[in-house]
């Protein structure tokens, strides 16, 4: 790797920090964090996050409060969230599921520590790496497997795929296909909010790839204008698709970007930290308008399952990522250096997640297939019994 | 076998990367896969340990879904699956172990539905049968009736015939066709010899079954002179497939133009054995490159190819002479750069390491590629004359023979000679017979006054 590649690597493989100061080499999470025994659920455990680097606006604090019950919830959610991501490897890997396949496995902290600061009152949309999204927004594995497969009790009747999951009732709009088309949707949803008094924010995100795309300018300078309470979140997994963020961007601080819009980093391999920096930034979105969050996370997978993610970046860096900064792991060490659980109680709920994808699974293998008539549901409003023709010119359809 | 591209529907396993027993991690390369379109890297997703490893490295067509490895939790439960067989069930720890006999139900049921396929109400053929297919039937002593039709309407393909043949089934005991074949032995068995018939390798078969039909016409001879004989196919490695690709494109291509001579080397044994006793080793290969190459310089002519695309003679720059060296894995030709300038002990010590290398398969490309002639000696392999094939692009490949002694007449009286035959395959576009003669003579002058190869 030449120099600055070298450079930003190591800063990649240590954490992120205030821009100026030197990246520190071997960082474990543990060894920072000044923590107090906590042996029942409610009781508080304060941890410290690494520092925000912070544009136009304070840095929230670093001391994060939080319970054994929230650390247990994010490790059982993000490790459900990894094990239905590897599941969905294999089931592309053995063609039970086909077309695209956009994997989060390694990102799960960023949506955990989300949640944990949200409602689901508050809006999201996404773009089309939203298989966990929608299970952090309330959706179950079998919902996700099922969509994957095309069967009808997927979580959008099997008519979506991979990139259309939607739970509206939870105020999640979807898995975009247009890369960073989703973002003036997300604009749009602050409107509605700001237009309704409900006090929730909306929620965009969007990646280092489509970062510097046109459209996203103009909703931050409308947004900006309106004061419209949308928190514009850039997941910088660092590779779009294959290119490195700092040869497709000339200014690579995306949480800079905004320009007059204020905007905190994050590191997105710490759910506590998420947690902490989404919560500040809600209450400030709330009250004054629109604040980018830039979360410094890293996929494990390539961009999709047709890219085997090892030509642009070395399978060093991504065992680099894995040993020091994944996110589980993360928790996990939490929850073992403060004695809250023990590896027996881990291993435990381990396995039962295991189970609980399997048998989605298995269960998702098992599903019907949509009924014929949902190729034209949903479509006309009346279809004035319409014929459609079929594969040939012998079959014809009538529109129900 | 994991679908690697959205298109793959088999795959070959080029080599693994772990073995049994290593402990695995989500991102550790399991193996290397050639898929339809490239050889992509297999990386594992789980936390565990390799139990078993099902594929050997190197096969090749498996199909996705193929079980290819075990993979277990715990470290005790490798040596569970030691004599693990993917059709047995073994112990059942991980998940993994689960999907594959998923996987394994799907061949298994495979294959017991291939079994019951003969069970199968046979069907009727139609009483239409090609000549081809009629022939057949009558040179292997097979009915009709014993063979699958797939024709359209039930009809038996000649194809049909031939599988069953393959296959060895036996023929019917019924007396009508027997009696068929008995009244058209005579006429159908003569044509036989002439055709090729992939199914009939011993003719001594047809005028053995005639004799005897002949001998016994009440007693009919049901012998299925249509078995195979067994053979073994050895699969072509890239190396030979690609010389089997140049051999024929170059008799194909080049209008070879043959031209032979033979050298008296006597005065070449004695400089030979003279150095010899003076230490200096050399053989009569390493004598004949220099005379080559200084037969080169001397006929500039000589010295070019011809040049494919610019359809044109091009020059040689500089005289450069390849040695034919067989190795295990085919026949290569190193080359000797400017060998006018080398001396016989350079040249030799050269040709020497080259061919080592050779034998070792660690030539550069630029070793053995390029070059205006090549030389073939097979002398040593007890070969009077022989006519080699053109190595393109060059332009000429000279056959070198064995020593032979002869008797011939000179100045009235019988004298014992010794003579080497060359032959010379010379591209005729290039070399016209006036450049073949003028190389060939000063080639001979050269050998035979080897005092002239000192110069």
């Amino acid at each position: 790797m030449h120099g600055r590649a070298l450079a930003n690597a190591l800063r990649r493989a240590t954490s992120s920090r205030a821009e100026s100061s030197a990246p520190v080499l071997n960082r474990l999470w543990s060894r920072n964090q000044q923590t107090q025994a906590a042996s029942d659920d409610s009781s508080l455990l304060e941890v410290d996050v690494v520092p925000y680097s912070t544009h136009r606006i304070d840095s929230p604090g670093t001391t994060v409060n939080t319970t054994k019950a929230e650390l247990q919830q994010f490790f059982e959610t993000m490790y459900r969230m990894r094990r239905m991501e590897i599941a969905a490897d294999m089931m592309y890997k053995a063609k039970y599921i086909r077309g695209f396949c956009h994997l989060y496995d390694g990102q799960e902290a960023v949506l955990v520590g989300m949640e944990a600061a949200l409602t689901f009152k508050d809006s999201i949309i996404t773009s089309y790496r939203d298989h966990c999204t929608h299970l952090g927004r309330g959706g179950s594995v079998l919902e996700v497997m099922a969509e994957l497969m095309g069967k009808a009790n997927g979580a959008t009747k099997g008519l979506g795929g991979s990139m259309h999951m939607y739970k509206v009732e939870n105020h999640f709009y979807g898995g975009c296909g247009i890369v960073g088309a989703q973002v003036p949707l997300g604009a749009g949803l602050g409107f509605a909010h700001k237009y309704r008094k409900d006090g929730s924010v909306a929620i965009t995100m969007y990646g280092d790839g489509a970062a510097n795309q046109g459209q996203i300018f103009e909703a931050f300078n409308m947004a900006a204008l309106w004061d419209l309470p949308v928190l514009f979140v850039c997941e910088n997994n660092h590779y779009g698709m294959g290119t490195a963020d700092y040869r497709g961007a000339k200014s690579a601080k995306y949480f800079t970007r905004g320009d007059y819009m204020p905007g905190i980093k994050i590191d997105g391999m710490d759910a506590l930290a998420v947690k902490n920096g989404v919560a500040y930034a809600k209450e400030y979105a709330v009250a004054n308008g629109p604040i980018i969050l830039e979360m410094d996370t890293y996929r494990y997978h390539g961009h999709s399952m047709s890219d085997p993610g090892s030509t642009y970046r070395t399978r060093d860096e991504i065992s680099s990522m894995r040993q020091l900064r994944d996110p589980i792991e993360r928790i996990r060490s939490l929850l073992l250096n403060n004695e809250l659980l023990d590896t027996a109680e881990l291993k435990k709920i381990e396995k039962a997640i295991k189970k609980e994808v399997d048998s989605a699974v298995e269960e998702a293998k098992a599903g019907p297939l949509p009924k014929e008539e949902m190729l034209w549901k949903n479509i006309y409003k009346d279809t004035l019994g319409m014929h459609m023709r079929g594969r040939d010119s012998k079959t014809k359809i009538k529109l129900t | 076998m994991p679908a690697l591209s959205p298109t793959m529907s088999q795959g070959n396993l080029t080599s693994w990367k772990v073995k049994v027993g290593d402990e695995v991690a989500p991102g550790t390369v399991l193996a290397e896969i050639e898929t339809d379109k490239a050889t992509l890297e297999w990386e594992n997703q789980d936390d565990g340990f390799i139990a078993k490893l099902l594929q050997e490295d190197g096969a090749r067509d498996l199909a996705v879904g193929t079980p290819l490895a075990v993979l277990v939790e715990e470290e005790e439960s490798v040596s569970a699956f030691a004599d693990y067989r993917p059709s047995s069930s073994g112990g059942q720890e991980s998940q993994r172990e689960q999907q594959q006999q998923q996987d394994q139900a799907q061949p298994s049921t495979t294959g017991s539905e291939a079994k019951q396929e003969p069970a199968k109400p046979k069907v009727q053929a139609n009483s239409r049968i090609g000549p081809a297919a009629r022939l057949l039937l009558e040179h292997s002593g097979l009915s009709a009736n014993d063979i699958d039709p797939t024709g359209p309407n039930s009809i038996i393909t000649k194809s049909d015939v031939l599988k069953a043949i393959e296959s060895g089934s036996k023929p019917s005991t019924s007396a009508k066709p027997q009696e068929a074949k008995q009244s058209q032995p005579q006429p159908q068995e003569k044509p036989q010899p002439s055709k090729a018939e992939p199914a009939a390798p011993s003719k001594s078969d047809d005028s053995s079954s005639r004799a005897k039909s002949d001998e016994s016409s009440q007693q009919p001879q049901q012998k299925p002179a249509g078995k195979q004989q067994p053979y073994t196919d050895v699969p072509n490695s890239q190396i030979r497939k690609i010389i089997a690709q140049r051999l024929l494109d170059s008799k194909q291509k080049i209008p070879h133009l043959y031209v032979r001579a033979d050298a008296d080397i006597g005065k070449l044994t004695e400089m030979r054995s003279s150095l010899k006793e003076q230490g200096m080793k050399l053989s009569v290969n390493d004598f004949i490159v220099r005379a080559v190459a200084l037969a080169l310089k001397q006929v500039p002519n000589a010295n070019a190819a011809w040049d494919d695309k610019a359809e044109q003679v091009r020059a040689g720059a500089s005289v450069d002479v390849a040695i034919a060296v067989a190795t295990d894995k085919g026949l290569i030709t190193p080359i000797v750069k400017a060998a006018d300038t080398k001396s016989l002990q350079q040249i030799s010590k050269e040709v020497k390491e080259l061919a080592s290398r050779a034998r070792a398969n660690k030539l550069k490309p630029d070793e053995f590629q390029g070059g205006t002639f090549s030389i073939s000696n097979l002398g040593m392999f007890g070969v009077d004359f022989f006519s080699a094939i053109i190595n393109p692009p060059q332009a000429c490949i000279m056959a070198v023979g064995g020593t032979r002694k002869r008797v011939i007449m000179q100045q009235g009286a019988l004298a014992e000679k010794q003579f080497i035959t060359v032959s010379l395959s010379a591209d005729n576009r290039v070399w016209d017979g006036e450049t073949s003669s003028a190389f060939l003579n000063a080639f001979c002058s050269n050998i035979q006054n080897p005092v002239k190869l000192l110069l």
